[in-house]
């Protein structure tokens, strides 16, 4: 391989300037803004640079913030790898009547955006929520006793946001497993290892690449999250809670002082585990036997999992459902009442008596397919960078390519704005602020990590001799790529992309500091409703939302079936 | 119809020397293998000649043309790959036109080429079929015919047996042969199995921990081995040292640096039948040169037998080709060793 | 693929298609029914125009007219407490303007240099879930609040994020130093309403939300807005001014400095002030003007028929130390009043 790759060609230079230009333009350039932006002195003490805020922070609430995101985002990653690698083994493992049904369902989690699936939760498990007072009712007790919040309300609130990176990654890592190297399972309970232990000492560990790359997502995801922490956390501090404390207070430098020390924790997480990957590292080199193999297990385990799982998978659907009844509620009318008694359309006519509806869902359906194909573009090119080739600061540009999940959408929007207020290099020296886009920008931006990730995996795991054997054929480096290892990433990318397709079709933290009247996203149109105290109509948008997001779902499935025919 | 010459090449991996400076010519039409054990440097070798690899010295010229500096698209060499490299998202048909579409011939030759060389390969039944539905040995096949409709100027071969049953191996090397001979391309095979080696090649080089240890005709390295790596790699043959050969066999023409190379069917054995030696019937053992052993066991593989036996230590193979009675000598039979006074080949001791 | 292409080719096309008429745009926290009222309006006076409204928290407008300040974005920022604008005014994001009205409008109501003008008056209220309290069950005035039994049963918007109550809290605290010559008994009572708040929201439609739906039974907010979630969504809601006196605080509009359409931005800014205008914010949706030539007969009754008495307040005190008491509110009191 060594050679090979010492030759950089032209296609690769041009390969390396592209991503190189995002990477440091859109990713390096709205992170020194930040930086610069926290060692601003403040006041009239004529210094151009001070750590005054770094000093600030740590004087006051950073330690206890710090202590309590990390705290909170562990334990996300904890509960999340349970409910996700749970799901997964019993997918993977078990059969079960309507099976392939809850496969899909399981996913559905997905399709409620962060600023929805909060109200979902009230109305669902919050002290008046409908699930709080009916088993309140049933039993007797006072909801206030069995409102989720606080602690475990915002936990409750990334696993189920975030279980999901557990359950791809695992489920896709059980499928190789046991396809390519089935027989390992079968040779550990030939040599007398119980179902347990063969679980413990052969599937586990071999997972643990997955384990990595999922808890990595989360715990970034978890750090960045800031509606959950809004929402359930009280008056307990988080840190992306300290840095909208600090903003409304006008205190900028100290604003951006807590979003570098919340990006530096989150490195500093995924060189961890970076470091932890590189010490244990299960590669293979056999070929797969064609054969699936699976753990067996009593029918008594198989029972219970399988009821666990149905119940997991319907609770996961509860908030959709409270989303859409509540789309139907008379508004003002449910109140006091366990559950709704007023029903009307009134809020899908009111929506639809407006003659621009639509103009959100194409905008958002438009930039999230910008925000898409700019991710897919760049996230595609620096993987194949990353993974076959060799260059200097190629770690330099894994990392970049990994930080801005971990960074909140506002800090990435604030750095945005003041790296592109003005005629810039990387913007062809006109200023994006105010254009189309520069949403499409933010999302991409912030997705990028995901897709990359699972590109990136894709292709580690792709075999090089089949790139090989079209060179040998004179098939040169475009169709290459085009032909042979583009098809064979289709399913890494298709998933990446549609994760990324999602995440950009609701999003709202970076939108609302982005968006100009002509790209007002649909969150915007939600967030509308919600700050009129229309709950009738967010509802009912959200449920437009989702219908969006169920179609992006089945789109994509069929995109990586057909071109895997074709 | 081309020949390739290597000159000066070498490869290394950092401080590691995977393939010590190297010159070879492989001449045209000639079928050319690499034999070596796992880690000689045989792949590195041949994925420099596929120009995947880029050797840190040396050249190589193809018909006198230096090639060194061309990427693998460029230089016209088919490789058919150890795992066969087959495009998984492709049916055999698309696999196989892949290489013609690149030199953007026309749809209708495309498809001519491809039903030929599918009745080649034999394989014409299974052009619409998806990769993952083929057998080991058919999948094989379709690479080969990857490989071959291009029409390259050399063909190399990596290990493409390895993963096949020992039928589809006996089977598939015919095919190869077969192939090889009717369209005459240049071919450079790797293995580490020297049956397959001795069977199919014109030439062979064996190398061992990078350098090649000797090129030569199949017979040349069987029956005259230049040292002890190729004799014992080659021919699994038996080492005496001088003062054995004078003790027990009465030979006193090796140097004291010397070894002579004896192949296991070049072995005689006969039964001991007491203090005088009684000559076995079917080993014609003469009465000078003569050492009793003792067998530590018999396996027996169809065709041949082989006799695993302790001389003064040392252990011996022997080979005999079965017939029924050879049954009878079983592990813990003591048994006359001689060796025939014509062998004449001697390696240079190790040191 | 080639069908995805095409696609995606339009989609950008779509993107970069804009019209021809003079894009205006508001930054405006009113939200869009009364939004889109005015632009339609406007829109038919100024045909060649064409209003462009954000939507989004008076907080979000002033972050992104910060922000954008080397490059500004909006024109007309209409609708934010007076304690935000006069931050805005320091920090040089505002243009100075003297609307035809200027000297019908009090004093402490409008910038002293014309950089901004109050529009709408929002008195402040103590409001009640009214399904579960009468008024007069409901506390009356600002003390009751502190009295053991609404203790776990007020709920509150989370007070840094809302310029309601940044207002109502730093009014107590500035009536403290005016009454006592310290913070310090102002702060204590703000510690003991602390101790009997159940939960501070995110934001408004969360408290509304869990007033409605019986989580607290009472909480602070401006009557505007409780008249209009009453009568227009039916909610159960009713409200009692604080006997001894509340904070009113005053809602304004400015021109935002170096913005692309300054001429237009003063003709929008004059036609959503206008008389007309005003009467029909107040009929429509609930906002009393803050102008003082509008006749009282064309205003509707619940406005008419409000009679508050208000707390005499020293507003530059306030705005010189609202930031500071808040922080301290937030690192020393959230959360630890019943401590």
């Amino acid at each position: 391989m060594n050679s090979s790759v010492k030759r950089l060609t032209s296609a690769t230079g041009v390969l390396l300037f592209v991503v190189v230009f995002f990477a440091a333009g859109y990713i390096l350039l709205p992170l020194l803004s930040l930086l610069k932006e926290s060692f601003q002195p403040g006041g009239t003490s004529g210094l151009l640079f001070s750590l005054r805020a770094y000093i600030d922070i740590f004087h006051s609430t950073f330690i206890e913030a710090s202590v309590n995101s990390v705290a909170i985002s562990l334990l996300s990653v904890l509960g999340s790898a349970i409910v996700g690698t749970f799901l997964a083994y019993v997918f993977h493992n078990f059969e079960f009547p309507l099976k392939p049904i809850f496969s899909k369902l399981v996913l559905v989690p997905l399709a409620l955006p962060p600023l929805v699936g909060v109200i979902a939760f009230m109305f669902l498990i919050g002290e008046s929520g409908m699930l709080t007072r009916g088993i309140a009712a049933l039993f007797g007790i006072a909801p206030s006793n069995l409102a989720v919040q606080g602690w475990w309300g915002i936990v409750a609130v990334h696993v189920y946001s975030f279980y999901v990176y557990f359950y791809l990654f695992i489920t896709s890592a059980l499928n190789q497993l046991s396809e390519s190297h089935g027989s390992i399972i079968d040779a550990s309970l030939s040599l007398g290892a119980s179902r347990a232990v063969t679980i413990r000492r052969i599937i586990l560990p071999m997972l643990t690449p997955s384990f990595v790359g999922a808890s990595l997502m989360t715990f970034m995801a978890s750090m960045a999250s800031f509606s959950a922490p809004f929402l359930f956390g009280g008056t307990t501090r988080f840190l992306t809670l300290e840095i909208y404390t600090a903003k409304l207070n006008g205190n900028d430098a100290n604003a951006a002082a807590f979003a570098v020390m919340l990006s530096i924790v989150s490195v500093g997480f995924l060189l961890l585990l970076r470091w932890y990957q590189n010490r244990k590292n299960y590669m293979f080199a056999s070929k797969g036997s064609g054969k699936r193999s699976t753990v067996p297990h009593s029918s008594a385990v198989r029972l219970f999992s399988v009821v666990v799982t149905v119940s997991v998978v319907i609770f996961f659907l509860l908030p959709v459902i409270t989303i859409v009844i509540l789309s139907f509620v008379k508004e003002g009318s449910w109140t006091y009442q366990i559950f709704p008694e007023k029903f009307t359309v009134q809020n899908f006519t009111k929506l639809f008596s407006d003659p621009h509806v639509f103009e959100p869902i194409a905008n958002s359906v438009q930039m999230a397919f910008v925000a898409t194909a700019i991710v897919v573009f760049i996230g595609v090119c620096a993987s194949i960078l990353v993974v076959r080739k060799k260059f200097i600061g190629k770690r330099l540009l894994e990392l970049l390519m990994n930080v801005p999940f971990g960074i909140p959408g506002t800090v990435i929007a604030v750095g945005l704005i003041l790296s592109f207020n003005h005629p810039s290099f990387f913007s062809a020296r006109s200023i994006l602020i105010g254009t189309f886009w520069i949403l499409p920008l933010a999302y991409a931006v912030r997705n990028l990590p995901i897709l990359f990730r699972s590109t990136a995996s894709g292709l580690e795991s792709a075999d090089p001799s089949l790139e090989e054997a079209a060179m040998t054929l004179g098939s040169h480096g475009w169709r290459t790529f085009r032909r042979i290892t583009l098809p064979l990433l289709l399913s890494s990318i298709v998933s990446g992309a549609l994760l990324v397709f999602i995440n950009s079709l609701g999003e709202f933290v970076s939108s609302i500091l982005l968006y100009s009247y002509n790209t007002r996203p649909i969150s915007i149109e939600i967030l509308s409703q919600l700050r009129l105290y229309n709950v009738g109509g967010a509802a009912a948008y959200c449920t437009l939302l989702m219908i969006l997001v169920m179609t992006a779902v089945g789109i994509s499935s069929r995109i990586s079936r057909a071109t895997l025919l074709d | 119809m081309a020949d390739l010459s290597l000159r000066d090449i070498s490869k290394s991996f950092g401080r590691v020397k995977a393939v010590a400076p190297l010159n070879l010519e492989i001449h045209s039409g000639e079928f050319f293998s690499l034999l070596g054990p796992s880690g000689c440097g045989k792949t590195t070798l041949l994925r420099m000649v596929a120009g995947l690899e880029q050797p840190t010295t040396g050249n190589f010229f193809l018909n006198q043309k230096d090639i060194t500096a061309l990427p693998p698209q460029k230089r016209n060499i088919g490789l058919v790959f150890q795992n066969y490299a087959l495009f998984p998202h492709m049916t055999v048909f698309q696999n196989i036109a892949y290489g013609l579409e690149v030199l953007n011939c026309a749809k209708r030759e495309i498809y001519t080429k491809v039903e030929s060389v599918l009745e080649k390969v034999r394989l014409s039944g299974k052009r619409d079929v998806a990769i993952p539905n083929l057998s080991g040995g058919e999948q094989q096949r379709v690479a080969l015919a990857r490989a071959l409709v291009v029409e390259p100027q050399v063909l190399l071969f990596d290990e493409p047996l390895s993963n096949l049953d020992h039928a589809l191996r006996l089977e598939t090397r015919g095919v190869i042969k077969q192939l090889q001979k009717e369209t005459g391309i240049t071919s450079i095979y790797v293995t580490h199995d020297q049956g397959e080696a001795l069977a199919l090649s014109d030439r062979i080089a064996v190398m061992s921990n990078g350098v090649i240890q000797q090129v030569d005709t199949p017979q040349e390295l069987y029956f005259s081995p230049k040292n002890s790596f190729v004799a014992s790699f080659i021919g699994r043959a038996n080492f005496f040292s001088a003062e054995l050969c004078s003790s027990c066999f009465g030979i006193n023409s090796i140097d004291e640096n010397e070894m002579l190379a004896v192949l296991p069917e070049e072995i005689l054995i006969g039964k001991w039948m007491g203090s005088v030696s009684k000559v076995d019937p079917i080993s014609k053992l003469s009465n000078d040169g003569k050492a009793k052993g003792k067998i530590m066991d018999v396996q027996f593989s169809g065709a041949v037998v082989e006799y695993v036996i302790d001389l003064l230590q040392q252990r011996v193979r022997a080979t005999r080709s079965s017939t029924a009675h050879e049954a009878a000598l079983s592990a813990g039979a003591e048994v006359m060793i001689s060796i025939p006074q014509n062998i004449h080949r001697k390696v240079l001791r190790e040191q | 693929m080639k069908f995805t292409l095409s696609i995606f080719l339009s989609f950008i096309f779509l993107a970069c298609n804009s019209s021809h008429k003079t894009p205006l745009v508001v930054y405006s926290p009113h939200g869009k029914d009364m939004l889109e009222e005015f632009e339609k309006r406007f829109e038919k006076v100024h045909p060649d125009v064409d209003v462009q409204w954000l939507d989004m928290g008076s907080q979000d407008a002033y972050d992104r007219i910060r922000t954008e300040k080397e490059n500004p974005q909006a024109d007309v920022w209409w609708g934010a407490p007076s304690t935000m604008f006069i931050r805005a005014e320091k920090e040089s994001l505002l243009a100075a303007y003297t609307p035809t009205w200027a000297e019908h409008i009090a004093q402490e109501n409008k910038s002293a240099h014309n950089f901004w003008y109050g529009t709408f008056a929002t008195p402040e209220v103590i409001a009640f879930n009214s399904h579960l309290l009468t008024a007069e069950e409901a506390p009356k005035d600002w003390n009751d609040l502190l009295e053991p039994k609404w203790k776990g049963k007020i709920i509150l918007r989370y007070p840094l994020a809302s310029g309601t109550l940044r207002i109502i809290f730093s009014s107590i605290i500035a009536q403290s130093v005016k009454n006592y010559g310290t913070d310090e008994n102002g702060f204590q009572w703000l510690r003991r309403l602390d101790a009997n708040t159940k939960a501070y929201t995110p934001d408004p439609t969360q408290m509304y939300l869990r007033l409605a739906r019986e989580e607290a039974e009472v909480t602070l907010w401006d009557m505007p807005d409780i008249v209009f979630q009453s009568e227009v969504n039916h909610y159960p809601f009713g409200y009692n001014f604080p006997k001894s006196g509340t904070v009113s605080l005053t809602d304004g509009i400015a021109i935002v400095r170096g913005c692309k359409h300054e001429k237009l931005a003063e003709e929008f800014y004059e036609f959503v002030t206008s008389k007309e205008s005003m009467i029909l914010q107040a009929k429509k949706f609930y906002r009393i003007p803050a102008r003082n030539d509008i006749p009282r007969d064309s205003l509707p009754k619940w406005i008419t028929s409000t009679h508050f008495t208000t707390m005499p307040i020293d507003w530059n005190l306030i705005s010189q130390h609202e930031s500071e008491w808040m922080e301290e509110w937030d690192s020393e009191i959230k959360g630890k009043g019943s401590q």
